[in-house]
């Protein structure tokens, strides 16, 4: 159907159109998607194999030296010239085999079992009492054991380093020429491969600190430190703790899919609510004619002064049965006996997103009356020569327009909301309570269920499972929708 | 010459970033508890005037103690603390004080036990969780001062200090994990005298007749402690199964659900009655709340709310059937317990069976109305004066000891106290639903 006919339709041919469309796409789309991925696991296994055969490779054609370099770091430099590269490559190995004798190696050895000494208590007759001895610590011994497997994989990085640099000396010489200085490496570092000198540092500590817990946390969901294994000593369990959660244990099963759906309705009103309120108050606060701009904005801007926590809690107390909402409604006659908004499920849910507005919508106010003002005023002024009503105006300029700048910022809105933990804690602390969950509420979120399991039961392996899935969530709608959005699509039509 | 400016700049903020990540370490602490020694003595050098055993500390010298208590008993545990330093003066005993409310301590030891307390005190509740399930307190091994602790406290107090461990071979003891320091974590009926007279407090019925919206009758639903007296009122009675995992309900559902209704029927035809938790109660007491149910904790704050007209009672009785019960209660102790993963485990014995004695009870009691669960203590004029212990100790008759409690008892208990203040449905059926998933729920 090419453009003409399309405009033809009536409305809801239109979204007819749209929607089949959108099905048919589907097929194509999921195979596209598992090309690509198919292609880059096919590339990047190649790149194994080809590096492999390099490495043997060089190893049968290499000299002695070039040889012996594959059993001492740094032989080959040595031996070429290149004495201070050499002797790094040296330190790096001496560095890295005493680390893994005085250290690493305990730690990776207990790692497939995380640990089978418990701790012992040994009575001692005279002080009458039980000497505590500590066992085997399950926590330290996964967090060290990842560390040492981090540490053997860059010097695995460098281990291979070493034999092509060895290689390449071993040819520079053999053909006449001179292999570059350490001085002259030294100096390239603050010269040409400066980013390396900038960036090693910083990287190595987002390893260590970002990196190394992320991969923790993760291989936590895979084992049973739950609240019965706080003593010291847990193990792993497989995929036991996502088998729970998806058939395994009716109670988890239940719970998540509850959460998962009010968490996914929470994100939805709550985003689209703040956007398109906001874009409206703005739009009407833009509006030529009305006076005092200024003063009207900064009124919206004022609910920003206060901090969300101090709003949450006073919005808390205000819903309450007896609170200054029942309050006032009661002395206007409007209600008889107070609502407790916070009391039922439904009347709490609602209350959270409304809330939610008074908190999200001076944002929406801020940003999107700067793009509003940024709108040609040709467009409007056009639209308005053709006749176009108001309405048409803002779906057909307004809108798109709006959603183009703004696509990512409405899906880091979205995500956010997902993990909105400060709204619901602090507004309801996730009540009310419901004898359908397991250890949670009927306004928890996910994020909220995972921080009661961690800190008031102890389940952590419960809750870096859950984590595991939002993030999985996050991410999954983060990609989808921003790489469908126009504003990834087509940069450049951006005018 | 200006690029290589940016570029030294750029490695100094670096540097700078690096230097930062750094900023958070600290040097690691290196007193180690001596284990050698062979200070040669046995573990009690003497008893103490109020019948306390004093316990050697054998060779543990220049020892800093971390001790949790709760926020409005810091200023009189420092004083005990230092009391019980200078029992010791050959030694050096410093002590870090700091505030946990009894009822979060399981979870700050639990997160972290390197770091947590080397003496803390808890809710007997939480005894299971921290001494059979996790193993995170020393066992109370001095025979003297298990008989001590046996013969001078409350026989529930004491078998809340007990826990049943299995060892590897699968044989079960009793070992004694706390020292018991209160005996008064229970609740009773704190009113208005100006609203409610001394007759009217007798029934729920009495109370509600006397009351409007005005002057509201406070219960805290949404709190398992407070709203699994329903269900003891019923009748329930508490075990727990042998694995120690799991909670079991002894009940009938006739008689609960009977009991339930009456609750749900008197809360739902009247207007009075509010819920919310003790926050609510204290600052609206003799305002529009005329009467409220919580514990000791809040009695300082309520007295100072009413003053002359400052009314406590036993809980009152509801019609169930046309028949006056007895709200049942559930009734708490409080115990200190040691670290079992402390430095000093000499010298934080030593301190928890000192805080733990008669005269620190007697002291608690005096300067901040916390009620003894040593016999003696209990018989001291102070205990015996104080009309809010004295409810207490009368509403205990009629309570279930907190003996072991199940981790995931308060949960349910609070969800179904939010149904029936709450809940839209309250026929029979939907009452019978509730009550089938809360006892499902409750004995996970």
């Amino acid at each position: 159907m090419d453009y003409l006919d399309y405009i033809q339709l009536n409305f809801f041919q239109k979204v007819a159109y749209k929607v089949s469309r959108f099905f048919k796409k589907i097929p194509t789309a999921l195979k596209t998607f598992f090309l690509t991925i198919g292609r880059a696991i096919a590339k990047f296994f190649m790149g194994i194999v080809h590096g492999f055969k390099n490495f043997g490779v060089r190893f049968a054609k290499g000299g002695i030296f070039t040889k012996l370099s594959y059993f001492i770091m740094g032989i080959g430099n040595i031996t070429h010239k290149q004495i201070g590269k050499g002797l790094c490559f040296l330190a790096v190995q001496i560095g890295y085999l005493y680390y893994m004798i005085s250290f690493g190696a305990a730690w990776l050895k207990d790692l497939p079992t995380l640990g089978t000494q418990a701790s012992q208590e040994v009575w001692d007759e005279v002080r009458q009492m039980y000497v505590y001895h500590e066992g085997d610590n399950s926590m330290l011994i996964l967090l060290y054991g990842v560390l040492t497997i981090i540490i053997s994989v860059v010097f695995i990085a460098l281990y291979v380093a070493n034999t092509k640099s060895a290689y390449a000396t071993e040819q520079m010489v053999k053909e006449g020429k001179t292999p570059s200085s350490f001085k002259k490496d030294m100096q390239d570092l603050l010269d040409s491969k400066f980013h390396i000198t900038l960036l090693s540092l910083p990287t190595l500590l987002v390893c260590a600190f970002t990196v190394l817990p992320l991969i923790f946390m993760i291989l936590i969901a895979f084992t049973n430190f739950d609240s019965y294994h706080q003593a010291g000593l847990f193990d792993w369990v497989g995929l036991e703790n996502f088998k729970n959660i998806f058939y395994q244990n009716a109670k988890y099963v239940q719970t998540f899919g509850t959460l998962t759906k009010w968490t996914l309705t929470w994100a939805v009103c709550a985003t689209f609510s703040n956007y398109i309120l906001g874009m409206i108050v703005a739009l009407m606060i833009n509006k030529k004619g009305i006076k005092f701009k200024s003063v009207y904005r900064t009124m919206f801007v004022l609910a920003i002064a206060v901090p969300q926590f101090v709003t949450l809690l006073l919005m808390k107390q205000m819903l309450h049965k007896e609170g200054i909402i029942n309050v006032v409604l009661m002395e206007l006659g409007l209600i008889d006996k107070g609502i407790d908004f916070l009391g039922t499920a439904l009347g709490a849910k609602i209350s959270v997103i409304v809330v939610n507005m008074w908190i999200g919508i001076p944002y929406t106010i801020l940003i999107t009356s700067g793009i509003l003002m940024n709108i040609p005023e040709e467009l409007y002024e056009s639209a308005k020569i053709d006749g176009a009503s108001p309405f048409k105006t803002f779906t057909k300029i307004t809108l798109p327009y709006m959603l183009f700048v703004t696509t990512p910022y409405l899906i880091t809105q979205f995500v956010g909301n997902i993990n909105n933990f400060n709204l619901i804690y602090l507004l309801t602390g996730g009540d009310p309570k419901s004898l359908d969950l397991y250890k949670a509420g009927q306004t928890d979120l996910l994020v909220t269920w995972l921080y009661k399991l961690t800190v008031n039961e102890n389940d952590n392996n419960l809750a870096a499972t859950i984590g595991i899935l939002v993030f999985i969530l996050c991410a999954g709608i983060s990609l989808i929708t921003f790489n469908s959005s126009k504003s990834a699509k087509n940069e450049e039509e951006f005018s | 010459m200006f690029a290589k400016t940016k570029k030294i700049l750029s490695l100094v903020l670096a540097m700078l970033m690096v230097a930062s990540v750094f900023a958070g370490c600290k040097g690691e602490d290196n007193n180690d508890g001596n284990n050698g020694g062979g200070a040669e003595g046995s573990a009690v050098i003497k008893t103490l005037d109020d019948g306390t055993p004093l316990l050697n500390l054998f060779e543990e010298d220049n020892v800093t103690l971390k001790v949790w208590g709760p926020e409005a008993s810091l200023t009189l545990l420092e004083k005990q603390c230092n009391d019980f330093a200078a029992l010791y003066p050959e030694k050096t005993i410093k002590f870090d004080i700091k505030a946990c409310s009894e009822s979060t301590a399981r979870t700050q030891v639990l997160n972290d036990p390197d770091e947590a307390a080397d003496v803390f005190s808890f809710v007997s509740d939480h005894m299971l969780k921290l001494g059979a399930q996790s193993k995170a307190l020393q066992a109370v091994t001095v025979p003297e001062v298990v008989e001590s602790i046996k013969n001078s406290n409350l026989s529930d107090a004491v078998a809340a200090s007990y826990c049943e461990v299995e060892d590897e071979d699968g044989n079960k003891s009793e070992v004694m994990y706390g020292y018991p320091i209160t005996g008064d974590n229970g609740y009773c009926l704190f009113y208005d005298k100006s609203v409610l007279s001394e007759d009217d407090v007798k029934s729920l019925e009495g109370i509600l007749a006397k009351c409007s919206t005005n002057k509201r009758f406070h219960f805290n639903f949404g709190d398992g402690f407070y709203a699994c007296s329903i269900l003891f009122t019923g009748g329930m009675t508490l075990d727990v199964s042998a694995d120690k995992k799991s909670q079991i309900l002894n009940y009938d559902m006739d008689s609960i659900y009977a009991t339930a209704k009456a609750f749900s029927d008197l809360v739902n035809n009247n207007e009075s009655v509010v819920s919310g938790d003790d926050t609510v109660l204290t600052s609206r007491i003799g305002d529009d709340i005329a009467a409220g149910v919580t514990g000791t904790w809040s009695a300082s704050a309520i007295k100072a709310k009413l003053g002359d007209n400052f009314g406590v009672a036993k809980l009152p009785t509801i019609k169930v059937n046309g028949e006056d019960k007895q709200m049942i209660s559930m009734h708490g102790y409080k115990l200190m317990g040691v670290n079992i993963k402390t430095k000093y485990p000499l010298t934080s014995r030593a301190l928890a069976t000192y805080l733990s004695g008669q005269k620190c009870q007697i002291e608690r009691a005096e300067a901040l109305g916390f009620g003894p669960s040593n016999l003696v203590a209990l018989e001291n004029d102070v205990s015996k004066n104080d009309p809010v212990l004295v409810a207490i100790s009368e509403q205990q008759q009629y309570s279930i000891p907190q003996l072991i409690i199940s981790n995931g008892f308060w949960d349910p208990m609070a969800a179904f106290g939010q149904y029936i203040y709450n809940g839209a449905d309250q026929s029979e059926t939907a009452m019978k639903a509730e009550l089938d998933k809360l006892i499902e729920n409750a004995q996970l």
